[in-house]
């Protein structure tokens, strides 16, 4: 089975499991009404369903899958969330910078001038914009 | 229609200082941004929305206008010094700006790129200002079971055009109606999909949606395919003739008809949803380049085909607001991001802004023609100065971009909930552009879903669940029969064309605002 086969398999069963399990639980169930609540999510899913099955026998699009750049993305989104916990624990004017800075380093800036602009004056800077010209709280 | 007084009240509006000043401090920051490849307006536009949120609505829509225009003018700048283009729409401007840089000439390239843009731009602003108000007359005779198959019309349009096949359009779309379900429900007003996060009541967060799939998504993925390199230096040849230097008036007056054949193909595509400003483009250099009489000199540095490419993407711009106010149908990235802003704003975009903000609406084409004339000046003494500016380091690009960010969501969504929410639209967006559907079509689909599923229900009640009632609407009846003979069509269309397919559109470039550079 290609990848993109195996996409799509596994989007048809993810809507099929929407529809069947978590819907349930999750819109109330509504009687005598031409539209209920579950009227736009039910078209949607089996929507999603048919166009996926369609897509299943028909497509001729490839998707290819990159080891490397899945891992690359994952450490990047462990970082960021890394980072924007510290943001929310101390404070904007801390976190901003981490971040920052850890995306310069990440994808190999070294100069000097542009990780202190990048990664200081610049999270600073909307700090301090936003504390005090727009005078609101910045997490 | 709208008073007389109305109109010059708007256009008075839009000639306000505080106006004229987003105004020009949008084209400013639209013009560096479409200088820098891998950044772009629609990125800037979506990480700017939650910055308007403090600002009335018409300077914060004239901001974005602003960020949009510029950025058309922007993207020529590298395409036709490095031969990168800034933004996609700008990769045919590359094909004779390019190779007339390469022959010394880049400040006459750029010029030509700079006249061109601007003159598509006004003549589809002009078609916009004269062409909106008596359609949304027209469009407010439709009621609600027309507007709904008009909905669906343009669903099926945009899942057509947009992506790497029609199946994966009608799912990008349905996904996007599914996650605009999640709070209350419209008709009962009873929760749906909250998993017990009483934040997401309302909803998710336009913003957070916009700024997580858009802007987020893509410095992510910009991120992780980075190599590191850094760009070359661009000098301008010192001691050149003036000649070399300038477009003259007649060099410009001889291109007219490629100009004006370039507004039009650009105003009429924009019209449609979904087309975009890069089918324009290529559009109109094939049939200038076809219309010519020494087709052999395009390629290598021909201004006719500067021209013809920049008048028709930078048409795209005005014409783009059409089926937006008009209809309130976004068909691009660019008006998706307007009508999440004029939703911020408390603002349905649609026939009835005519009637109820008819003010704001002139004011908005004021500041579109003002934003014209800002393009033209502000290009003409800032082309040297991008042209330096594309070589700064994409690491201080991106980094800076990622606290706009998360501080632009945290202040729009009023907390950190948003900042999480951004982040998981930004995972759907790495995802849905890994597996190639497209984020755009999710997003306009998201933005529309409240007044799809209220036209839904309107219908619903006016056919009294009789689908055999839709022989009293005739318009709509028409409109669901287009809907589904535009998805055979463009089905078999897109499967025809597929090996036939040019190498600049082959990972859908009309929308993803960072090509890459061996795309070029």
């Amino acid at each position: 089975m290609t990848l993109e086969r195996l996409q799509t398999v596994i989007l048809i069963l993810g809507m099929l499991f929407l529809y069947f399990v978590i819907m349930p639980g999750q819109i109330d169930h509504i009687e005598n009404a031409r539209i209920v609540p579950a009227t736009v999510p039910t078209i949607s899913i089996w929507i999603i369903i048919i166009a996926a099955v369609f897509q299943l026998f028909s497509t001729k699009v490839s998707v290819k899958f990159n080891p490397t750049l899945c891992l690359r993305a994952a450490i990047f989104a462990i970082f960021v969330i890394t980072s924007i916990t510290i943001m929310t624990r101390f404070g904007f004017e801390y976190g901003a910078p981490i971040l920052a800075l850890g995306v310069m380093l990440g994808i190999g800036e070294r100069r000097l001038h542009w990780l202190f602009l990048g990664s200081t004056v610049i999270p600073i800077s909307v700090w301090l914009l936003v504390e005090n010209v727009l005078d609101r709280v910045l997490m | 229609m709208t008073d007389f007084s109305v109109i010059l009240a708007g256009f008075s509006d839009a000639l306000t200082l505080t106006n004229m000043l987003y105004v020009i401090a949008g084209v400013i920051v639209g013009q560096f941004v479409g200088a820098m490849p891998g950044i772009g307006p629609v990125m800037t536009m979506a990480i700017a929305v939650p910055f308007t949120f403090v600002l009335n609505p018409l300077p914060a829509i004239g901001l974005l206008i602003g960020i949009n225009k510029g950025g058309l003018v922007g993207g020529a700048i590298p395409a036709i010094l490095i031969n990168t283009p800034g933004t996609p729409d700008a990769a045919a401007t590359a094909i004779d700006g390019h190779p007339l840089s390469k022959k010394g000439k880049p400040l006459k390239a750029l010029k030509m790129a700079l006249y061109s843009s601007v003159t598509g731009d006004t003549f589809s602003d002009i078609v916009l200002i004269t062409v909106a108000a008596p359609l949304a007359v027209i469009a407010l005779k439709m009621g609600p079971v027309e507007v709904f198959a008009l909905m669906v019309f343009a669903f099926s349009l945009i899942s057509g055009l947009i992506g790497a096949s029609v199946t994966r359009g009608i799912i990008a779309t349905a996904l996007g109606l599914l996650a605009a379900t999640v709070g209350l429900d419209p008709e009962h007003s009873t929760p749906r999909f909250l998993f017990g996060f009483y934040d997401l009541y309302d909803g998710f967060p336009i913003a957070a949606v916009a700024i997580g799939t858009l802007a987020f998504a893509e410095i992510i993925r910009r991120l992780i395919s980075m190599t590191g390199e850094i760009r070359p230096a661009v000098n301008f040849p010192k001691d050149q003739p003036r000649e070399d230097k300038r477009i003259s008036f007649k060099e410009y007056w001889s291109c007219k008809f490629v100009l004006l054949r370039g507004a039009l193909i650009g105003t009429g595509i924009g019209a449609v949803p979904g087309m975009g400003s890069t089918a324009a483009a290529f559009m109109s250099y094939a049939s200038t380049k076809q219309s010519s009489a020494q087709p052999e000199k395009f390629g290598k540095g021909d201004i006719r085909g500067i021209a013809a490419t920049e008048s028709a993407n930078s048409s795209v711009a005005g014409a783009d607001m059409m089926p937006l106010l008009t209809l309130g149908l976004p068909g691009s990235a660019s008006s998706a991001m307007l009508i999440g802003a004029f939703l911020i704003q408390g603002i349905q975009p649609g026939p009835l802004l005519f009637e109820s903000q008819g003010q704001l609406v002139y004011g908005l084409f004021g500041a579109m023609l003002m934003a014209n004339l800002c393009n033209f000046i502000i290009g003409l003494f800032g082309l040297r100065i991008w042209a330096k500016l594309i070589t700064a380091p994409e690491s201080l690009i991106f980094s800076a971009a990622m606290v706009f960010c998360v501080a632009g969501v945290y202040l729009a969504t009023g907390g950190i909930f948003g900042v999480y929410i951004m982040l998981i639209f930004a995972l759907i967006g790495l995802v849905m552009t890994a597996l190639n559907y497209p984020v755009v079509v999710f997003i306009i689909a998201f933005f529309l879903a409240p007044r799809f599923e209220l036209a839904l229900g309107q219908s619903a009640a006016i056919l009294r669940g009789d689908p055999l009632r839709l022989v009293n609407h005739p318009v709509a009846l028409v409109l669901f029969g287009m809907s589904v003979f535009a998805v055979y069509w463009l089905n078999i269309r897109k499967k025809n064309n597929k090996p036939k397919q040019p190498k600049e559109s082959k990972s859908e470039p009309e929308f993803n605002e960072n090509l890459q550079p061996e795309e070029a």
